[in-house]
């Protein structure tokens, strides 16, 4: 049997739209992933020194990027916030800063909280949630969090109906990983990746002498795709650990680091038929130096 | 005899030098002068040992901090990773190039470091190699090869202590009972090696001309592909040098992909009055579903993808019905009181049921029968009555069968 | 100063968080009943291509291009009531949010010590109620209409507690609230004040205020929403001249832009030349965007910097105002580090 903590309809305003330095959109699983670590660590703090999110999940109800295309632009250009002035009055050079405005789900299993606290948990929840931010972006308000046992595959189906209407994300790294493969030696993950994403236009001449153009995604004959989207899902250390100057916390161990994309796909909940192809975890992967937010385990990957 | 990439990289820049200094008007002898100390300038033996010393001044890295901030100083990283089928878009997974910062006044040294000489390699891989190729090339009267390579490698090394900033995202990612904090960093090689392959798919010759044929209706042998709603993201402003070497070179921006879940239905609908099949579906929406279960019905033998086929089909379409379905529930609940709906389709549309839905199982039977019923009159009339293929109890048993395994869907 | 207490990371989350404010129009005597969201009106003829696709044109790409190759026009977004509306309704939720004495991110254990106790004495004396007064005075003043503000016959600004389990009200009549200076006993915006300090000084958890405003402006008269600034990268010959913003439809005042108005309390700053010129935006330099200007350099030592420097090691300031000045400025938010100063 698995728990879980549902928080409907958070409305979050002015997330982190820039997933990763490829990808703008829904933002990354690792800033949800992050967001429930947060709250755990507030709760913990308090009351529920036992408590623990295990896994979560993120159903997105409506999202609102802040990109702007004008008629006849091919590009949607980012829309800014003004920055402060400097000290001259003058505008500083800045980066740009992708936004959006999103209303969420949020699904996070737990343990480690007793069944008969289950009122004094809701309460500091919400007290809790109130002060935290989200995926970088303020949250203005949600509905009242609930507990929700699920039992076995038709209990399922109680979980995902309350999440109805809305799309979560499916880890679709087979997809990504099988056209690597096929790719022969020579790796080159930008083509891989592209290659899910365009739209290829082809033509055929037609015994009559006529030309027919038509449009096609990729299809993935043996692997059902529909929605496939690019998604930022963790870190690739890029150095040894130890400490550097300026580091948050003279006492964690540190490294510098880089985005993992690979791709996703969008279902709506109902579509869901088990546990982990709706939840995700965090996973630290050494031997890669990989710190990864996943659906499925290692050895699905690697054939253990 | 100089690799010729050398003597072009030279010459150009001394005939440069030349035209910058000469001015209307002056003398012959002033003219023999400018050309003269232009000439000494370039000279291997003088230019070189001085571009040896101003290498320092650059660092060429895999990850700029200032792609996060442009005031962000960060340690030069040169990443290195292995490449692997693993999945991911990360630095090792494709070929990339190195970004440099550093004063502007010793960007050529970066630029002659990169020239590519006859055997394909560029100098900085010789000098890397110490190889016998750039030992000759490089034996210079005024310094010995080995201070020349040292200073002029000294644009690949990093400080000894490592640097990250209050401008980089630092983020703490559990580890066992710990965490570990990641500094995390752009890979400007990789970034912009995704621009140009997205380039190469909107501008290359061969895209624009099948562009241009399907525009005619003309046959064209490769076709192309396209990428829909990319967004473009800005480095540095109108000053993108401030940013790196690349962000100049890529004028300051790159693309990016959109990652966003399709989107839900949202316009104000009609609540059905009467009956939910007659009042809210439109055959219409359902027609290109309907034809491609038609053409899997006309086929006559009947292998296990043919029956996989059909059995698709009729999902989707019970998937399109169940999205509306949907759309109903987000209604203010108690709807359907002013209506004359069935008990069974209020129970299934109107929030205010929502707990008899979830509890009973009666109701449900009666959806199932009547969608499977609506099934039987929708594939007549968006197919045609003429060209139908009969539905008989064999195949409508069927189609209650799939929905039926779509129970806790359709509820 | 001690190089022990150098810190490299610092970093505040803001304590004042408005949503954006969206834009209705109404009549001023059926305000209270009833207002129908007020949308963007493009001068030309069709609605701005969406960024989100419908899940039947990702399905079939060949209406994706059909989109993608429409013709260009030259327009412009504005924004009116209509003919039958004469009044401006704004409405948006601000949350007030303790925890001030605790930064987001620190690097030093030493520093932090000392602006906890620091902070800790601030809150201890002042309570916030200094702030409080004047970001309840921005409230109860409408100064957050922006340009709405102007030539208003009527100003009403109705301000509900939402949080759980509490019920209070208050109307204000914002014509009667001044914009200029905070010196004023208004005993309502006394106890909305009250509400804001008890927030900031950790008395309760948070606050949670709804907040409607309403300008009697005229009959379908221009309003102003927030104008988009649009980094914009298209290649499009004809562009759009100005983008206003809105949210799925409904016109809207970003929360930035809310924000600075709650936030236009800086009275303190030194007296520049040609006289003060009333309330600016709290900011580490003092700096006023329209005017392009900063008030609190570090030249007069009168920027966030220079005084939070002296203020976090347990220095006295000069004066109460610095102090004020230096709260105000963490409850805004930022990045603070010693980097961070160029």
């Amino acid at each position: 049997m698995n728990r879980f903590l549902i928080i409907p309809h958070v409305k979050i305003h002015n997330a982190n739209a820039l997933s990763s330095p490829y990808t703008i959109g829904f933002p990354a699983m690792t800033a949800w992933l992050g967001g429930a670590h947060a709250l755990q660590r507030k709760l913990c703090a308090g009351q529920f020194n036992g408590l623990a999110f295990t896994r979560a999940a993120v159903a997105c109800h409506s999202i609102d990027l802040q990109t702007y295309k004008g008629r006849g632009d091919y590009v949607h250009s980012i829309v800014g916030t003004g920055n402060p002035l400097d000290k001259n009055g003058e505008r500083p050079s800045f980066i740009e800063e992708a936004r959006c405005h999103l209303s969420v789900s949020l699904v996070l299993e737990y343990e480690g909280v007793d069944q008969d606290d289950a009122d004094a948990f809701l309460a500091a929840v919400e007290t809790q949630l109130s002060t935290l931010k989200l995926a970088g972006g303020d949250i203005l308000e949600f509905k009242k969090p609930e507990l929700l046992k699920v039992n076995g595959a038709d209990d399922l189906a109680k979980l995902t109906r309350k999440l109805m209407p809305s799309h979560v994300l499916k880890e679709r790294r087979d997809l990504m990983i099988e056209a690597m493969q096929n790719q022969g030696g020579d790796i080159d993950a930008v083509t891989a990746l592209l290659d899910y994403l365009t739209v290829r236009h082809r033509s055929e001449s037609g015994e009559d002498g006529q030309t027919e153009w038509t449009a096609k995604r990729k299809k993935n004959e043996r692997k059902k795709t529909g929605w496939i989207v690019p998604i930022a899902t963790g870190f690739h250390g890029i150095s040894a650990l130890g400490s550097a100057e300026n580091q948050r916390d003279p006492d964690t161990p540190h490294r510098f680091a880089e985005s993992l994309v690979t791709l996703g796909e969008f279902v709506m909940p109902y579509r869901i038929k088990r546990l982990d192809e709706l939840l995700w975890h965090s996973h630290y992967d050494a031997e890669n130096h990989f710190y990864l937010i996943q659906q499925h385990s290692k050895e699905k990957y690697h054939g253990k | 005899m100089l690799d010729p990439a050398i003597e072009n990289f030279l010459s150009e820049r001394k005939a440069a030098r030349i035209k910058k200094n000469l001015k209307p008007g002056i003398s012959d002898q002033e003219r023999r002068a400018i050309e003269l100390e232009a000439t000494e300038f370039f000279r291997l033996d003088n230019w070189l040992p001085d571009a040896a010393k101003r290498a320092g001044w650059l660092s060429m890295l895999s990850h700029p901090g200032k792609f996060t901030h442009p005031s962000a100083k960060t340690s030069a990283i040169i990443a290195e990773a292995r490449p692997k089928p693993d999945g991911f878009l990360r630095t090792g997974n494709a070929d990339t190039d190195l970004d440099v910062l550093g004063n502007a006044a010793a960007l050529d040294v970066h630029k002659f470091l990169s020239l590519t000489l006859t055997d394909g390699q560029t100098v900085l891989a010789h000098l890397e190699q110490t190889s016998a190729a750039i030992q000759t090339q490089f034996e210079l009267s005024t310094l010995p090869f080995s201070e020349l390579q040292q200073g002029l490698l000294a644009i690949k090394q990093s400080s000894d202590t490592a640097k990250t900033s209050e401008k980089i995202k630092q983020v703490y990612f559990p580890v066992g009972d710990g965490y570990h904090l990641l500094s995390i960093l752009t890979p400007s090689g990789l970034m912009f090696k995704l621009k140009e392959a997205i380039n190469v798919l909107r501008f290359s010759d061969e895209a624009k001309q099948a562009r241009e044929d399907r525009r005619h209706q003309v046959h064209n042998e490769q076709g192309f592909a396209e990428l829909y709603n990319l967004s473009v993201i800005g480095f540095g402003g109108t000053k993108p040098q401030n940013i790196s070497v690349l962000n100049n070179q890529n004028g300051g921006t790159a693309y990016l992909l959109p990652s966003l879940p399709p989107q839900l239905e949202t316009r104000a609908i009609q609540p059905p009055k009467t009956g939910f099949f007659s009042d809210s579906l439109y055959y219409k929406h359902y027609q290109d579903s309907f034809k491609a279960l038609h053409r899997l019905l006309m086929v006559n033998h009947n292998t296990i993808d043919i029956r996989d086929g059909r059995d698709y089909w009729i999902s989707s379409i019970a998937e399109q019905i169940i999205e509306k379905v949907w759309q109903f529930r987000q209604l203010p609940p108690g709807w359907s009181d002013a209506t004359n709906l069935p008990l069974a389709q209020k129970i299934w549309l109107d929030a205010a049921y929502n707990e008899q839905r979830e509890n009973q199982d009666a109701w449900l039977d009666e959806i199932i029968r009547a969608i499977a019923d609506w099934f039987y009159i929708a594939y007549e009339k968006t197919v045609g009555k003429d060209k139908a293929v009969f539905l008989g109890d064999v195949e409508l048993a069927h189609i209650r069968t799939v929905l039926g395994a779509m129970q806790e869907d359709l509820r | 100063m001690a190089n022990n207490l150098k810190v490299t990371v610092l970093a505040f989350e803001k304590k004042l968080v408005p949503s954006d404010g969206r834009l209705y129009g109404t009549s001023w005597e059926r305000r209270n009943e009833a207002a129908a969201p007020l949308k963007l009106q493009e001068k030309s003829v069709r609605g701005t291509i969406s960024n989100r696709l419908k899940k039947d044109l990702q399905n079939d790409p060949m209406k994706l291009d059909a989109e993608v190759e429409k013709p260009n026009l030259q327009t412009v977004d504005s924004c009116a009531l209509g003919s039958d509306q004469d009044t401006l309704k704004l409405a948006f939720t601000l949350k007030v949010l303790s925890g001030i004495e605790i930064p987001s991110a620190c690097n030093n254990a030493e520093f932090y010590a000392s602006y906890k106790d620091a902070a800790q004495n601030y809150i201890d004396s002042e309570g916030f109620s200094e702030l409080a007064k004047r970001y309840a005075t921005n409230i109860a003043n409408g100064r957050f209409l922006w340009r709405n503000r102007v030539g208003a016959e009527r100003i009403e600004v109705a301000v509900t507690v939402r949080n759980e389990g509490e019920q209070q009200t208050w109307i204000f009549d914002a014509k009667s609230v001044g914009t200029r200076d905070f010196n004023h006993d208004h005993a309502d915006i006394a106890q909305l004040a009250a509400k804001i300090a008890d927030a900031l000084a950790g008395k309760t958890e948070f606050l949670l205020l709804e907040i409607n405003a309403y300008a009697q402006i005229g009959l379908a008269q221009d309003v102003y929403p927030s104008e988009e600034l649009v980094l914009d990268k298209g290649n499009s010959k004809s562009k759009k001249s100005k983008i206003l913003y809105h949210i799925d439809g409904v016109a809207g005042m970003h929360s930035q832009k809310i924000g600075n108005a709650l936030r236009t309390i800086d009275t303190w700053y030194p007296e520049p030349e040609g006289g003060a010129i009333g309330p600016i935006a709290i900011e580490v330099y003092g700096a006023v965007t329209n005017l392009g200007k900063a008030y609190r350099t570090p030249k007069e030592k009168a920027d966030f910097y220079s005084l939070f420097d002296r203020f976090a090691r347990g220095e006295k300031l000069s004066g109460k105002n610095d102090e004020h000045y230096v709260m105000a400025v963490l409850v805004r938010g930022g990045v603070f580090g010693e980097s961070g100063k160029d």
